[in-house]
C-alpha cells in the first residue's frame, strides 16, 4: 500500500433544517492511500452520502462543517473557501455521482460538458485537444467516442454511467469519490461498470471511496470497508477482516440480513426497530436502540474505537466474540 | 379503555374493539394534527398572515354594521341605500366626526356603505368560490380519470370559456337579465369552475390518476366512482382550495367591474359606490376623494388578501416551495 | 405427483400501443408480455426475476386484472371453484378481488396521503362489503398486529408521511392480507427499503405466507431476494420467459446464457469468491414490434445463424421441471 493520500480526522459535519441541528457526520476518522479503494457502507441516513459532499465541500447552504480535518497530501481542505477549494475539486478529488442524478445536464451534448470541466481547470488547452481527450476517455470506458456528440438522454443508463467516470477521469484526480454510482443500473450493466471502475482504479493507481448501501458491491470493489450508522463509522477493516471477523453487532446484523446466491440458503435474521432520528439521535452509541448485544454503558457513553490490529477499528463497548 | 396501552406481546384474537366513539375521537385528533401542522406552516410564511389579517379586518366591519345601524347610528341619516343626513349643508361632504368618510351626493354616508357592502362581497366571493371549487373538483377529476370522449367535451367546453374574455361574458349576460348578487355569484361559479380552473385542476388529477394507490385501491375492489371521490377527489381539495381563493378575487374584481358599468342591479356595493360618483361626475376629482378611494382601496384590498392567502396556501400544498 | 396449480397462464401477450405522429396513428406495439406460460401450484410463491423493462410487472399487473391481456389464458382455481381471468365478467371481479391481492413496491406511493392507517387497511373490506363495522375494526387491529405494528391503537390514524418505509410497507401488507387472499402479487416490496428493514419485511411474508397458505408471485430484480423468497424461479428478458424451475436448481445449474450472465453479475459478499465477468454485452432494449428471431440473439455470446434464421426458442423441459428457452443448450 502506498502513501496516504487522504486523510480524514475527526470530520463533523451539520445542518441545519426545520426542528434544530442534524449531525449527519460525527467525529469520523479514516484514510485512503495510493492506489487504496476504501468501501462506505450504510443505509439512509447514516451519513455516507453527507461525507462525500463534505470532501469534496460541495456544501448545500445549510450545512456547514463544524470540525476536523481533510488532509489530501498533508494539505487541509476543511478551512479552504469555495474560491479556493476550486482548483483541487475536480482536478484533484472527483466525484462520480449516479447519472440518473443531475451530474450531466440534459441541455447540453454529453461531450461538451467534459470539454467544458477540461477547459475549466486547463486554460489554455484548446477546443480540438480537449475533444481528442473526451475521445481518448471515452475509449476508457468503453464508449464509442461518435456519442460524445448525443445528448445525455440519448443514451441508456449505463452510456450514462461511464460518461459519468469518463468525466470525472477528465483531468487525472488524485483520488475518486463514487457515490451509489451503480444503484439505478440492471445487475449486469452493474456488474461490467463496476469492473471498470475497479481496473481503471487499479491501473492508475488512484485512491477511490466506494460509497453505497450494498455490502455485496462493496465488497468487490474494495480492499476496506467502514461501515457508517446515524453519521459515525462503527467498524472499519480490512475486507476479509470484515467478513470473517466482524465485532460490531451492527456489521454482524447487516451482514446476516443480507441473501446471497451461493452457499446454502440461509435464514436471513432481521434487525429490529427503525433507522434512528438524527433530530433526536439516541444517546451513548448510536446503535444501542437496536443493539442485540447492548450493555448499560452503551445508553451512557458513546464507545471508543477499540484496535483490533491490522487496521481494523470498532466502536463498541461490547463486541462480537468477546462473550465469556 | 385498556388496550390503548394493549403491550407488544397481546394476541391478536384478543384484542378488544375500541368502539365506535373511540375510533371517531382517534380520527378527529390525527385529522387535527394535520391541520395544526399545515397551519404552523401557513403562519410561517408573513404575505399569508398579511392576507388574513386583511381578511378578518373586512370580516370584522361587516360584522360590526349591523350592530352599528342598531345601536348607534340612527337608520334614517346612516342607511346605506335610504339614509340622508338633514344636517349636512351641502353633499357630498368631507369626512368629519360625524361622518368619519363623508357622504356621498345623495347625502348618505360613505362608511356605512363601505362597511354594509362588505357583507355581500363576501358572500358573492363565497359562494361563487364554492361553486368553481364544486365543478372544476367532480369535472378534473371525472375528465382526468375517463378520458375519451367525456375528457375531449369538458376540455373544449373550457377552450370555449377561456376564448371568450370573462368579464365580457359577464356584460352580456347581465345585459339579458336582471342579475341579483346570488345569480351573480353562482355565474361566475359556473363560468370559472368549467373554465380555466377545470384545465388546472384536471392536470393535477391525471397526475394522481397514475399514483400507485390508485392502482392499489382498484386491486382492493373499488370501482370508477369509488376511485374518483376516495382517491383522486381528497387528492385535489387542496388544489381546488388554492384555486378557491383565487375564484374569490376573480369574483369580487368581476363584480366591481360589472357595478362600475351600471350592468347589475345591486342595492349596493363597493362597484356601485365607484359608479354613482362616476354618474354624478366625481369620480376623477382630488377633491372628492373620499367617494373613490374608500371602495376602490377596499376592492383592491380585498382581492389582494385572497390572492396573498393563496399564494400561502400553495406553500402549504405544494412542499417544493417552501423555504426550508 | 398430483399437485394442484393454483394460478396457470399459457401463452399470455400484453403489446402496449406506441403512439406517435400527429394523428395518433399506432402501429407499433411495445411487446411487453410476449407468449407468457407457467404456473403456480397451490401453497407455492414463484420468483418472477428480470432487468427494469423486461414485463415482469406487466405480468404481475395482468393477474391480477391490473391491465387487459392482448392474449392468451389465465386460470385461477382454488379447490372451489375455477376463474378464467382472461374472460372476466364484472361481477366475477369482485370475489376474485378477495383472492388475489397485490403489493405494490414504492410504500410512499401506494398508500393514499391523506388516509389513514385505518382507512387504508379498511378499505378493502369497506369496498368488498365483508363484515360489519365491529368486525371490520377488530380485523384492521388483528391485522396490524400480524404485521408487527404494536399496539395497533397506537397506528390506527397515523398518516403514511408519520410512518417510515418499512412502516409502510407493512401497512400495505396488512392491506392486502386483510381479505385473507390465498395468492398475492407481490411488485418488488423491498427494493426501497434499507437493508436493516428489508429482511423484516421478507421475513414476515414468508411467515404470513405459510400461515394463511398464500401463493406468492414475487416479482424482483434480485437474484439473492428472489432465491430467497420462492420455491420456483422464472427468469423473464424482453417479455419472454428465458428459463424457469426449481429456484435452487436453476441457481446451482442455470442452463440459459442470459440467466448465467445474470448469475454471473451478481456481486457476493463474500471476499473470497471471485466471479468470472459475465460474456454479453450492451443493455436491455425496448421490444418494439421485436424481430421472431429469439430475444436474447444480440446480446448472447452462444448465437449462431440457427438462432437467428429461426423463431424465438419454446420453452422446453431440460429435465426434472427445468425449463429453458434456448436452442443451444
Amino acid at each position: 500500500m502506498g502513501n496516504p493520500l487522504l486523510e480524514v480526522e475527526n470530520l463533523t459535519m451539520q445542518y441545519t433544517i426545520r426542528g434544530g441541528e442534524v449531525t449527519a457526520v460525527e467525529n469520523v476518522s479514516f484514510s485512503v492511500s495510493e492506489g487504496e479503494a476504501l468501501g462506505i457502507v450504510g443505509e439512509s441516513g447514516s451519513g455516507k452520502s453527507s461525507m462525500a459532499i463534505s470532501l469534496m465541500k460541495l456544501l448545500p447552504e445549510n450545512a456547514r462543517i463544524l470540525g476536523g480535518k481533510i488532509l489530501l497530501r498533508g494539505m487541509d481542505l476543511a478551512p479552504l473557501s469555495e474560491e479556493e477549494i476550486r482548483p483541487y475539486r475536480g482536478r484533484r478529488i472527483a466525484m462520480v455521482f449516479q447519472a440518473a442524478m443531475n451530474s450531466l445536464d440534459p441541455v447540453y451534448r454529453t461531450g461538451d460538458q467534459i470539454i467544458e470541466a477540461l477547459q475549466n481547470h486547463y486554460q489554455d488547452m484548446n477546443h480540438t485537444a480537449a475533444r481528442a481527450r473526451v475521445a481518448e476517455l471515452f475509449n476508457l470506458v468503453d464508449l464509442d467516442p461518435a456519442l460524445m456528440d448525443r445528448y445525455p438522454h440519448q443514451l441508456s443508463g449505463g452510456m450514462r454511467q461511464r460518461a459519468v467516470i469518463a468525466m470525472a477521469l477528465a483531468c487525472n484526480p488524485d483520488i475518486i469519490i463514487a457515490d451509489e454510482p451503480t444503484t439505478a443500473l440492471d445487475v449486469i450493466v452493474q456488474d461490467t461498470i463496476l469492473r471498470k471502475l475497479k481496473q481503471l482504479q487499479e491501473r492508475d493507481k488512484l485512491g477511490m471511496i466506494y460509497i453505497s448501501h450494498d455490502i455485496a458491491v462493496v465488497c468487490e470493489v474494495s480492499q476496506r470497508i467502514a461501515i457508517m450508522y446515524a453519521g459515525r463509522i462503527m467498524e472499519i477493516a480490512g475486507t476479509k477482516d470484515l467478513f470473517v471477523q466482524p465485532r460490531h453487532p451492527y456489521t454482524c446484523s447487516l451482514l446476516n440480513a443480507f441473501p446471497s446466491i451461493i452457499g446454502p440458503k440461509r435464514q436471513l435474521l432481521s434487525l429490529p426497530g427503525e433507522s434512528p432520528d438524527l433530530l433526536h439521535p439516541p444517546s451513548g452509541c448510536r446503535f444501542h436502540p437496536r443493539c442485540p448485544r447492548v450493555l448499560d454503558l452503551c445508553r451512557r457513553e458513546a464507545p471508543p474505537d477499540t484496535d483490533y490490529g491490522n487496521g481494523h477499528l470498532a466502536a463498541c463497548y461490547h463486541p462480537m466474540g468477546t462473550d465469556s | 379503555m385498556p388496550t390503548a396501552t394493549a403491550s407488544p406481546s397481546s394476541d391478536a384474537g384478543q384484542l378488544a374493539p375500541l368502539g365506535a366513539t373511540a375510533l371517531l375521537r382517534m380520527r378527529l385528533q390525527a385529522i387535527g394534527r394535520e391541520l395544526r401542522e399545515n397551519w404552523r406552516i401557513f403562519l410561517e410564511n408573513r404575505i399569508g398572515v398579511i392576507g388574513l389579517g386583511i381578511i378578518a379586518v373586512f370580516l370584522a366591519l361587516a360584522v360590526v354594521h349591523p350592530i352599528l345601524m342598531a345601536t348607534v347610528w340612527d337608520r334614517n341619516i346612516y342607511d346605506p341605500v335610504l339614509g340622508f343626513d338633514p344636517s349636512v349643508a351641502a353633499n357630498p361632504a368631507p369626512p368629519s366626526v360625524r361622518h368619519p368618510l363623508g357622504t356621498d351626493p345623495q347625502g348618505r354616508d360613505v362608511l356605512s356603505q363601505l362597511m354594509f357592502s362588505t357583507r355581500s362581497e363576501f358572500a358573492l366571493g363565497i359562494i361563487a368560490a364554492l361553486v368553481t371549487v364544486v365543478i372544476a373538483t367532480t369535472v378534473g377529476a371525472v375528465s382526468a380519470y375517463f378520458g375519451g370522449w367525456i375528457d375531449a367535451l369538458f376540455m373544449r367546453l373550457a377552450d370555449l370559456i377561456m376564448m371568450l374574455p370573462f368579464v365580457s361574458i359577464l356584460i352580456v349576460l347581465s345585459a339579458l337579465f336582471e342579475l341579483q348578487i346570488l345569480e351573480l355569484a353562482v355565474l361566475i361559479g359556473i363560468l370559472a369552475g368549467f373554465g380555466g380552473d377545470t384545465i388546472v385542476i384536471k392536470a393535477q388529477a391525471l397526475s394522481i390518476k397514475v399514483r400507485a394507490y390508485i392502482e392499489a385501491a382498484r386491486v382492493a375492489g373499488g370501482n370508477d366512482l369509488h376511485i374518483i371521490f376516495h382517491h383522486i377527489v381528497p387528492n385535489l381539495l387542496p388544489i381546488s382550495f388554492l384555486y378557491m381563493m383565487f375564484t374569490v378575487t376573480d369574483a369580487v374584481f368581476s363584480e366591481a367591474v360589472l357595478s362600475f358599468f351600471g350592468l347589475i342591479n345591486l342595492r349596493m356595493s363597493w362597484g356601485l359606490m365607484i359608479h354613482l360618483a362616476e354618474v354624478n361626475g366625481y369620480l376623477l376629482r382630488l377633491d372628492t376623494w373620499w367617494l373613490v378611494l374608500p371602495p376602490g382601496l377596499a376592492i383592491t384590498l380585498l382581492c389582494s388578501s385572497f390572492y396573498l392567502v393563496g399564494r400561502a396556501l400553495d406553500e402549504v400544498v405544494n412542499p417544493r416551495l417552501r423555504r426550508r | 405427483m398430483i399437485q394442484k396449480d393454483l394460478v396457470t397462464v399459457s401463452g399470455l401477450k400484453k403489446y402496449f400501443p406506441v403512439e406517435q405522429g400527429m394523428f395518433r396513428q399506432t402501429r407499433r406495439f411495445i411487446h411487453a408480455v410476449d407468449d407468457v406460460t407457467f404456473s403456480i401450484p397451490v401453497g407455492e410463491s414463484l420468483s418472477l426475476v428480470g432487468e427494469s423493462g423486461c414485463g415482469k410487472t406487466t405480468t404481475g399487473k395482468l393477474l391480477v386484472k391490473l391491465h387487459e391481456p392482448t392474449g392468451g389464458s389465465m386460470q385461477f382455481d382454488d379447490g372451489r371453484e375455477s376463474i378464467d381471468l382472461a374472460h372476466l365478467k364484472r361481477k366475477a371481479m369482485r370475489g376474485f378481488r378477495r383472492k388475489a391481492q397485490m403489493i405494490f413496491q414504492d410504500p410512499y406511493e401506494s398508500l393514499n396521503p391523506r388516509m389513514t392507517v385505518f382507512d387504508a387497511i379498511v378499505e378493502p373490506l369497506n369496498v368488498q362489503n365483508i363484515g360489519n363495522w365491529v368486525e371490520r375494526e377488530r380485523r384492521v387491529a388483528e391485522m396490524l398486529a400480524l404485521v408487527d405494528l404494536t399496539p395497533p391503537s397506537s397506528f390506527l390514524f397515523r398518516f403514511p408521511h408519520e410512518l417510515s418505509g418499512g412502516q409502510r410497507q407493512r401497512v400495505a401488507i396488512a392491506r392486502a392480507l386483510v381479505v385473507n387472499p390465498i395468492f398475492v402479487v407481490a411488485d418488488e416490496p423491498t427494493s426501497m427499503l434499507d437493508v436493516s428493514i428489508r429482511t423484516g419485511v421478507m421475513n414476515l411474508m414468508l411467515e404470513l405466507g405459510d400461515r394463511f397458505n398464500v401463493s406468492y408471485l414475487y416479482i424482483t430484480h434480485d437474484l439473492a431476494v428472489a432465491r430467497y423468497m420462492g420455491r420456483g424461479l422464472a427468469v423473464m428478458y424482453l417479455g419472454k420467459i428465458v428459463e424457469m424451475g426449481n429456484t435452487e436448481e436453476v441457481l446451482a445449474h442455470g442452463l440459459h446464457p442470459y440467466t448465467r450472465a445474470m448469475l454471473s453479475a451478481v456481486p457476493v459478499p463474500d471476499p473470497q469468491v471471485k466471479r468470472a465477468a459475465a460474456r454479453i454485452k450492451g443493455g436491455i432494449t425496448a421490444p418494439v414490434n421485436p424481430p421472431m428471431r429469439c430475444r436474447f440473439y444480440d446480446r448472447c455470446p452462444i448465437s449462431d445463424d440457427y438462432c437467428l434464421h429461426n423463431d424465438h426458442p419454446p420453452l422446453e423441459d431440460k429435465g426434472a421441471g427445468h425449463f429453458t428457452a434456448c436452442y443451444k443448450v
